[in-house]
């Protein structure tokens, strides 16, 4: 664990059972997140990253549940941190985390903000909840969040009731709410892919501006290897569940170790292909989750599987600062520190 | 060689009416899309992007009257003769249909969940009493074979598929006719990446073995630029610029074309950072009540005064681009190089 640590998460298992049987989300995820740091967490529908994200707040649906594995949430405090996984999705210490030490923006804006209340009165909602302050004071600093987060004429916009604004507009007046109390870590999850791309660059400018204002740390989860490449710091790929590879953003694009990133990167038209060329995709689709190997959960789909694959790989440490879960890659480099 | 034009759209708009209060009164006009014109030639691939709201959904389905344009005609070449979509009556129409079919976005929601794949690819052979019987089993099983499929998948339903798999039954059923145009609405845009590459690739073979003509929308740059020959770009009911793919995004000669491909992220982190970013402010103004002159002018940092005041037409920049923007010849923008 890394002295500036702000979340680690350890082993994390998630899981729902359901009438047709149990559905394994999060199958054995481990990841950092350092102080000021943006990590990414990229994988393809169905892979867990959403519910990741969801159940560092306590807000899994039911039946969802952690089966085991930690959240530890600042290490430092009283020597071993908050352990999030423990604390029950009600209890008062979730809440008071919850909105003021980490806070959450979704990919829907409109389905998070209500329609009945301007959206001023909502963000003044989550400073009520958390401090003690007059209204007029409130007022103020919602004003001052919405100018913080570029929406032009915020004195009268703060009036304005969610319908009267547009997506990319939404979109800011929710990551004003979530920055609201100054959380720590915010948890972005799909921030940008209701909107268009050039509102998409100016939010991605904005929480790259909100990291160097505050020191705010970010987990952004995403399907999109561009926004990884913009804006994360560090990257954990997910799939079927679990983190495949995990590294420094400019280690996973130049040297890719997992066959599936190195399929995910392929698969993006552009960079590494000519116009009407081919593109190299990944046969074969994600493991269903009333099948799932017991061996490497991508082996069905590896083009250099071999004979060890029916074991699962455990994500193991290959340099410094990069790790993957792949026997292939541990064997054909020397192993640094067995971790 | 003469250029083969399959598909001419000229001055082709599109409005509609905002009605408001008890009596439904018209308050005012949508134009949606506004004098659009462009060629298709047979085999070539057209993109069309622009962002949310543009008017890229209503022109192609202007183009195959799902939508009546205001104004506007569509010439259709098919075996060596021009029909006009446009004027066409409802009996004829249904008749043309058949020459161009659409594939659209969400596989899910144009799949009927009850009918099995076998009615689903052939009921257009059906309607068009091409085919039935063994005959229409036959024929599905090609096109599924063709899509990727196996023959045998015709009689299972819809939900058994993956979402990869059911954007190919989308497009076997497109094909089942033999379309001299196959209009392709977002085709990619909700499946992941590594299924996405499979459709493309899916589209590329096809678009060889058949010779298909290919209308694209799309709104992700990567992926038209793959695909496509030649792209248009919209911005608020217009295109801005038209020409050849490598052409406008290498070199771009509308503000706005740069601007949109400044935005999207290069999936590379060290160009990515290096990169000079080029930032709209604001959003599309709209379309209700565009500004007057150039549409684009309240957000365009090389505006000059006339941008206000006229509306620039297309015109030809000399190297197989047309882009309608005043200051094309003087202003050095910035495009996306590999």
């Amino acid at each position: 664990m890394k002295p500036d640590s702000l979340l680690t998460i350890e082993d994390l298992h998630i899981e729902f059972p359901t009438d047709d049987g149990l559905v394994i989300a999060v199958d054995g995820l481990s990841l950092e997140v350092g102080r000021g740091q943006i990590v990414g967490l990229v994988g393809e529908s169905g892979c867990g990253k959403t519910v990741t994200g969801y159940s560092i707040l306590g807000l899994l649906q039911s039946p969802g549940r952690i089966k085991s594995g930690k959240l530890i949430y600042r290490p430092e405090l009283e020597g071993k941190g908050i352990n999030l996984s423990e604390l029950s999705p009600k209890s008062e210490q979730i809440r008071r985390i919850r909105g003021k030490e980490i806070s959450m923006i979704f990919q829907e804006p409109m389905s998070s903000l209500t329609p009945v209340y301007t959206i001023g009165c909502q963000i003044e909602e989550a400073i009520h909840t958390h401090e003690k302050v007059s209204r007029a004071e409130a007022r103020k600093r919602a004003i001052n969040l919405l100018r913080r987060v570029g929406i032009p004429g915020a004195e009268s916009r703060v009036n304005d009731y969610p319908h009267q604004l547009s997506g990319g507009m939404r979109q800011r007046a929710m990551i004003a709410m979530a920055l609201s109390c100054n959380p720590r870590l915010l948890i972005a999850d799909e921030p940008t892919t209701a909107l268009d791309v050039t509102v998409q660059a100016q939010i991605m400018d904005l929480l790259r501006e909100q990291r160097e204002h505050s020191d705010l740390s970010i987990l952004i989860i995403t399907h999109d290897m561009g926004i990884i490449a913009d804006i994360a710091d560090e990257v954990v790929v997910m799939y079927a569940g679990v983190a495949v590879e995990s590294a420094p953003v400019e280690t996973i694009f130049a040297n890719p170790l997992h066959p599936y990133t190195r399929g995910l990167l392929a698969s993006i038209p552009g960079t590494r292909h000519k116009q009407g060329e081919r593109l190299t995709s990944i046969e074969g689709v994600v493991p269903d989750w009333r099948n799932r190997p017991s061996g490497c959960l991508f082996a069905p789909r590896c083009p250099e599987r071999f004979e060890k694959c029916d074991e699962r790989p455990p994500l193991t440490r290959i340099a410094t600062d990069h790790a993957a879960a792949c026997w292939k890659a541990v064997e054909q480099t020397e192993v640094v520190d067995a971790s | 060689m003469p250029r083969d034009i399959i598909l001419k759209v000229d001055n082709l708009s599109k409005e509609f009416p905002v009605r408001s209060g008890l009596l439904r009164r018209q308050v005012g006009t949508v134009k949606a899309v506004q004098q659009v014109s462009f060629e298709l030639e047979r085999g070539e691939t057209l993109g069309i992007v622009g962002e949310s709201g543009c008017g890229k959904t209503t022109l192609v389905r202007s183009i195959v009257r799902l939508i009546e344009p205001t104004q506007g005609s569509v010439k259709l070449k098919v075996n060596g003769s021009e029909i006009d979509l446009v004027s066409l009556s409802r009996r004829e129409l249904r008749k043309s249909r058949r020459h161009v079919q659409m594939v659209f976005q969400d596989p899910v929601a144009s799949l009927n969940p009850r009918i099995p794949v076998l009615e689903v690819v052939g009921e257009p052979l059906i309607v068009n009493r091409i085919c039935k019987g063994e005959e229409l089993k036959r024929r599905v099983g090609e096109l599924l074979e063709m899509v990727g499929l196996r023959a045998i998948d015709m009689h299972r339903y819809p939900h058994a598929f993956s979402g990869g798999q059911r954007q190919r039954i989308g497009i076997a059923r497109a094909l089942a006719l033999r379309p001299e145009l196959v209009i392709a609405d977002e085709p990619v845009s909700a499946l992941d990446v590594s299924v996405r590459a499979q459709i493309l690739n899916l589209l590329s073979d096809l678009k060889e073995q058949l010779r298909l003509s290919l209308v694209f929308i799309g709104h992700d740059l990567s992926v038209i630029r793959h695909i496509c020959d030649r792209v248009a770009v919209m911005y608020l009911g217009r295109i801005v610029e038209i020409g050849k793919t490598e052409a406008i995004f290498s070199q771009p000669s509308h503000p706005y074309t740069e601007a949109l491909l400044s935005a999207v992220p290069i999936p590379d982190p060290e160009q990515q950072r290096k990169r000079q970013r080029i930032r709209l402010s604001g959003e599309p103004p709209s379309p209700v009540d565009p500004p007057p002159g150039c549409a684009f002018h309240p957000r365009c940092r090389y505006k000059v005064d006339s941008c206000a005041v006229q509306q620039p037409e297309l015109v030809d920049t000399g190297s197989e681009v047309k882009t309608a923007c005043f200051r094309a010849d003087e202003i050095e923008l910035k495009g996306v190089t590999e």
